[in-house]
């Protein structure tokens, strides 16, 4: 029993030993794990309406689309924008040529209202630009070149006066051929000096060529000459020949040459009639004709006394019936028969032509290499003179292309653009106008289209003299001046000229900001664009094909240069924003409008103050508009997001704007700026613009601080299109969520049932709240939709699907298939 | 961590049902921070001296039982949120970023900002060695005294975590304001802030000090064939490390001066098994402490112009508990210990920079505990000489098994004594 005992106790105690162990492990206490939830974000607070189930007929199909859309567009502009929108949106092209009709459209009806007002090529801005930028380098290039030139023919004219002081050495004996062996060498050793010289490149190149060319060309005819000279044996024959050289190479002589030329000849003739001592005195009485009195006695006397005598005792018209051989006189007849013709018989006939033959050509030579040798004598000046006058007629030549430069390209570009003038922009139309059919224009801008594309650059500089700076005296003849300064530039109404109010819109401003955009996407130099070719292809050679040189092998309109032109517009329209007349301003908590130089001075009266809103006002007489427009907000947001775009990667351009660092710097700091402008207005848009559910108000009073509820469906459309494009550039997404619940409000209240579509506008009941649309009572049976608003809305919505969740995707689909496919046909 | 009360410190220790492990069982007093499952029923013989070593640690001490009594992590208990409210309130540029947020459409996007949850992930660990002494002066009375030398370990990991800031980058770029406050690394903040502030940045903890003396007097005042009672008063001496108001990582449970009284009854109900009912009681003296007080329930955080030297007065701790023993044979025994008890709130004196109220709030606080124990001995084999030396060797665990406005403490420890 003790023995069980024990092992009883044993045991016991070996499970209390083990109960205690369990007991502690089963006590300890467990930890409570904290349950962690990710925090949440913004989403939307409202849902779509579900269209499906409002009426079973909600949705248009392609028949009630195609039948009801009215065609009555008001603005084909924006139609045309919207629809190619659309098109390339969805990539899918369709739309595209009818967007293109519809803008040709537009056109066409914008040239039968209003006829353009056409001005000359050469009067265009650019071209004036053009002058401008060319001018200080033509004048300089040209200044320097004359001198230069003045300065190289003085070399030249030294060289040539050292080397032809050996020509003073040549005597009138020597032979024709020894002194054109001398010339030769002469004028060889010219070329080498030249040639060796430092000259300016172009005069060296010319002046050796022309010398060269010049020398054997005139060579070559009195090496001939010198060479047949040789060989005559009459008189007759060497005047023959001086006459034929006389006559080909052009010489110009003096009227006792050409008559002793003639009188020669005349002997010649004579002499080559010698038959008998009749012929034989006519030639003598010719040769005593042309021989002066010294030469009369030197051949005559010492000849033949007699001969002399006879002569020398008959008068000039003795003498020149001898030589014509018709002296009636009978004295002189019988003279000549007793004693003269006898004497010459005496003498000889043949030796009297062999005399007359002999001393002729003697007479001739000399006479030819007398005049040559003077001619060599007076060649170091002749050269010198000739030298001269070439360069001065060249630096004629060079002032006068200078001058006349800018109607050269005139000229050239009027022929290559194949009309001699372009329009002026309309000063009648609002600027918006203005702006916004050139900027249509650009987006539908036809490739190689090279008259519209010199249209659309010169417009740009047009504009420049819409606007205004507030300290510009005079602005013609200053573009340069004006383009390169980053002054903020107003374009103020013009269409109140009688007014003296200075009016400032949102819209405007908006509208030139567009366009300049637009043209900067067209002329961004790193990006292709229908810019690549047409007049940026045009080099000054290809404009002035009068003059040919290296310096006109630049081109006119290079791309580049177009795309810093159209920055430094965009910029000063911007610079305007942030100017003390900006129509943008920020606010604060309150409301409280702040410009955006106060703000940016701290001059404001709140500096802790919560600036993260902005609104657009247009300034009348330098006095902002108590109203604010959602519509102009819009149009702002759209305007400011589309320059963002387009210098995306400004950094890349070539320009010459963005080789300067600073300006580089300043230009992608203004680019942060404007993403910091479309955040602040997008966000009164989204927060002070919309009610909590999402409806939207059209415009703020600031002094009475009342909103004003809108019941027109466009302004849903540009609320939308406003903070979707806020959010695409930003990235912010409650851009996108507010967008989204606009929507939903949209299809909420403006879905009409009976059309099938959003309601143009919908009512207010007597509380101020807005009614369904499908809720109003009409009698109307008309079920047409407007292309205008069909347009206008889809266009605005269609950037939103992707956002939109499946269900608002296949009922925004069932709207958009039928009435854009509608559009289509 | 609470700052006031990081863990608690007792020395009472495991009690002995035999007569001779009831002698060895003193060696076991001097437990410095051990679980205080205190039941002494045995004093020395008359001019008997014991020497003995206990080394153990504690951990746990990163869990919390909270006022409603769950045991949470102090990962989890202490941890910020910082959403847009906590950041609104500790910083009032963010303030602004969040009004300035609220107004981007009408999406409280300001309100909805959260840049995590800020997690102090900390691991405290408690390691000692205590050289003990104690000596019978009479047959009813002991004396002793224990060293303890504390090594402090702390891992500390700070990370931030279930924040929002992803969908906010969409902000990035609009002001270096929102730039700097979405970029912000909450961790590095807030050790920024600290030092700012004056603390001592966090970091991890590896130091060894010198803990609390305590002198121990154990008097039997009754003892019958089968029962006995004991009283046992325990005086800690102030030789550890001061309050550290400026350190959010001390320990600030050392440099305290109490005084403990402990009455056992302890009943043999067989040769295997004995009862041991307890109770004690604490009472600390007021102290002068340099702290920074808060001025309100969120003023988590007080600056350094908060400091403050106020008077503490501890409140009073009573505990009552039961110990089982049970002898497997003579050399070895198990041992069971439940006990609960009770503190009452701290109080101050009147503040003048701040509101010394915060400082008591959540101060009172109560607890469940359970002990066991392996000992080992060789008094008996020593006293038959089959044993060359007499020794006690022993291992004990312990655990809070639940509480209120108490840190859990897991320990384990051992200890050798050696009888002379």
């Amino acid at each position: 029993m003790k023995t069980q005992k024990r092992i009883i106790n044993q045991n016991i105690k070996h499970f209390l030993g083990l109960a205690c162990l369990l007991a502690f492990t089963n006590c300890a206490p467990k930890v409570q794990e904290k349950e962690r939830i990710s925090p949440v974000v913004p989403t939307a607070r409202t849902n779509d309406t579900n269209l499906f189930q409002k009426n079973k007929r909600s949705f248009a199909d392609f028949q009630h689309a195609q039948k009801n859309i009215k065609n009555n567009s008001q603005n084909l502009f924006t139609d045309a924008e919207n629809l190619l929108d659309i098109s390339r949106r969805l990539q899918d092209g369709l739309g595209d040529d009818i967007a293109f009709s519809f803008y040709n459209e537009a056109v066409s009806n914008q040239a039968s209202t209003s006829p353009a007002n056409s001005m000359a090529i050469k009067d265009t801005h650019y071209l004036q630009l053009v002058h401008e930028e060319s001018t200080d380098a033509i004048q300089s290039g040209t200044a320097t070149i004359i001198e230069t030139l003045r300065k190289d023919t003085l070399t030249v004219q030294n060289l040539v006066v050292a080397q032809t002081e050996i020509l003073k050495t040549v005597k009138e004996t020597d032979l024709l051929s020894k002194q054109l062996e001398i010339v030769e060498k002469v004028l060889q050793n010219i070329v080498t000096g030249i040639e060796a010289a430092e000259l300016f490149p172009e005069f060296k190149l010319q002046l050796t060529t022309e010398m060269r060319t010049q020398s054997a060309a005139q060579l070559a005819g009195p090496k001939i000459l010198a060479t047949e000279l040789k060989t005559i044996t009459t008189l007759k024959q060497g005047i023959d020949l001086l006459s034929a050289y006389v006559t080909k190479n052009a010489v110009v002589l003096l009227p006792e040459d050409t008559k002793a030329l003639k009188d020669a000849d005349h002997l010649g003739q004579l002499v080559d009639k010698i038959k008998n001592s009749q012929s034989a005195l006519q030639a003598l009485a010719k040769t005593w004709q042309i021989l002066t009195p010294e030469e009369r006695v030197l051949h005559f006397k010492t000849a033949n006394k007699k001969l002399y005598d006879f002569f020398n005792d008959k008068g000039p018209k003795d003498i020149q019936c001898i030589v014509a051989a018709n002296c009636n006189s009978l004295i002189t007849k019988l003279i000549l028969k007793v004693g003269v013709y006898p004497a010459i018989e005496d003498y000889g006939v043949g030796n009297i032509k062999k005399d007359i033959t002999l001393n002729g050509i003697n007479s001739l030579n000399l006479a030819v290499q007398t005049n040559s040798q003077m001619t060599l004598i007076a060649l170091g000046k002749t050269l010198q003179d000739d030298i001269k006058k070439g360069v001065e007629t060249e630096i004629a030549e060079i002032q006068l292309f200078a001058k006349d430069f800018k109607n050269l390209i005139a000229d050239g570009l009027a022929a290559k653009l194949a009309t001699p003038t372009i329009s002026r922009i309309d000063l009648n139309k609002p600027n918006s106008e203005n702006f916004m059919s050139n900027y249509y224009a650009s987006v539908f801008l036809k490739k190689n289209n090279v008259r519209q594309q010199f249209q659309l650059i010169d417009n740009l500089l047009q504009f420049m003299f819409l606007g205004k700076n507030t300290e510009e005296k005079t602005t013609q003849n200053k573009i340069k001046e004006i383009l390169t300064k980053a002054d903020a530039r107003f374009y103020y109404d013009q269409t109140n000229k009688a007014s003296n109010e200075t009016i400032l819109t949102v819209k405007d401003q908006a509208a030139s900001l567009k366009f300049y955009t637009q043209m900067m996407n067209q002329l961004a130099d790193w990006r292709p664009s229908t810019f690549d070719t047409g007049i940026t292809e045009y080099f000054a050679q290809d404009l002035v094909t009068k003059y040919q040189s290296d310096d006109l092998k630049k081109l006119v309109f290079p791309k580049s240069d177009l795309f810093g032109m159209a920055l430094s517009l965009a910029a000063q329209t911007l610079k305007q924003l942030e100017s003390e007349l900006s129509p943008i301003y920020l606010m604060d908590e309150n409301n409280q409008r702040i410009s955006i130089t106060d703000y940016l001075n701290n001059n404001f009266e709140n500096p802790n103050a919560v600036v993260v809103h902005a609104a657009a006002s247009d300034i009348k007489n330098k006095v902002l508009s108590d109203e604010t427009h959602l519509q102009d907000i819009t149009l702002m947001i759209d305007a400011l997001a589309d320059f963002y775009k387009a210098t995306e990667d400004i950094e890349k351009s070539t320009s010459d704007i963005l080789k300067d660092e600073v300006l580089k710097t300043q230009i992608l700091n203004s680019r942060k700026q404007v993403k910091l402008v479309i955040v602040t207005l997008a966000n009164f848009v989204s927060n002070q613009l919309v009610t909590r559910d999402h409806y939207v108000f059209s415009e703020l009073n600031f002094k009475t601080g009342k909103k004003k509820l809108s019941v027109s469906s466009y302004d849903y459309a540009m609320a939308i299109k406003a903070l979707v494009t806020a959010h695409q550039t930003t990235g912010i997404d409650i851009y996108k969520l507010s967008a989204l619940e606009i929507y939903y409000s949209l299809n909420r209240k403006f879905y009409l049932t009976k059309t099938k579509f959003y309601s143009p506008t919908i009512e207010v009941n007597e509380k101020g709240e807005l009614i369904d649309a499908d809720l109003v009572k009409t009698t109307s049976t008309d079920l047409s939709v407007s292309r205008d608003h069909i347009l206008m809305m889809l266009s605005s919505i269609l950037p939103l699907r992707s956002h939109m969740n499946y269900g608002s995707q296949l009922q925004f689909d069932r709207i958009f298939e039928n009435w854009y496919s509608a559009l289509l046909l | 961590m609470n700052q006031h009360h990081v863990f608690k410190i007792s020395t009472t220790v495991w009690p002995k049902s035999r007569l001779l492990k009831d002698i060895f069982c003193l060696v076991l007093l001097f437990m410095y921070t051990s679980h205080g499952l205190a039941a002494q029923t045995e004093t020395l013989p008359e001019y008997i001296s014991t020497a003995s070593v206990r080394y153990g640690q504690i951990t746990g001490l990163e869990q919390r039982f909270t006022e409603d009594k769950s045991l949470v992590r102090l990962t989890d208990y202490k941890s910020i949120e910082f959403d847009a409210e906590t950041l609104a309130r500790f910083n009032p540029e963010a303030a602004t970023l969040i009004e300035t947020l609220n107004r981007f459409g009408l999406y409280n996007a300001g309100d909805l900002f959260n840049l995590g949850t800020l997690e102090f992930e900390t691991k405290p660990t408690i390691q000692f060695v205590a050289p003990v002494y104690a000596q019978g002066i009479t047959k009813n009375w002991t004396l002793g005294i224990g060293i303890p030398v504390i090594n402090y370990k702390n891992d500390v990991n700070i990370q931030q975590s279930f924040s929002n800031i992803a969908y906010y980058n969409q902000f990035r770029g609009l002001s270096p304001e929102l730039d700097a406050a979405l970029d912000t690394d909450l961790g590095a903040a807030t050790q920024n802030t600290l030092i700012q502030k004056g603390y001592d940045p966090i970091t991890d903890r590896d130091e060894s000090f010198l803990g609390d003396i305590q002198m121990v007097s154990l008097w039997k005042f009754y003892e019958g064939v089968t029962n006995k009672s004991v009283h046992q008063m325990t005086l800690n001496l102030p030789t550890g490390p001061k309050y550290d108001t400026d350190d959010l990582l001390a320990l600030n449970a050392f440099g305290r001066t109490y005084l403990e009284n402990s009455v056992t009854f302890s009943q043999t109900v067989n040769t295997y098994l004995s009862l041991n009912p307890y109770t004690n009681f604490r009472y600390y003296l007021p102290e002068k402490v340099d702290i920074r007080v808060p001025k309100n329930n969120s003023d988590v955080l007080p600056d350094e112009s908060s400091k403050e030297k106020l008077t503490k007065y501890e409140g009073y701790q009573y505990e009552i508990g039961g110990q089982v023993n049970l002898a497997v044979s003579d050399d070895l025994s198990f041992g069971f210990d439940y006990r609960i008890g009770q503190k009452t709130k701290d109080t101050f004196n009147q503040s003048n920079k701040g509101d010394s109220k915060v400082l008591e709030t959540n101060t009172e606080s109560d607890w469940h505990k359970v002990g066991f124990e392996l000992n080992y001995s060789t008094v008996k084999s020593y006293l038959s000489k089959k044993s060359f030396i007499p020794m006690n060797l022993s291992f004990l665990a312990y655990d809070t098994i639940s509480g209120r406005n108490v840190e859990r403490r897991i320990g384990q420890e051992l200890s050798v004594a050696l009888f002379f």
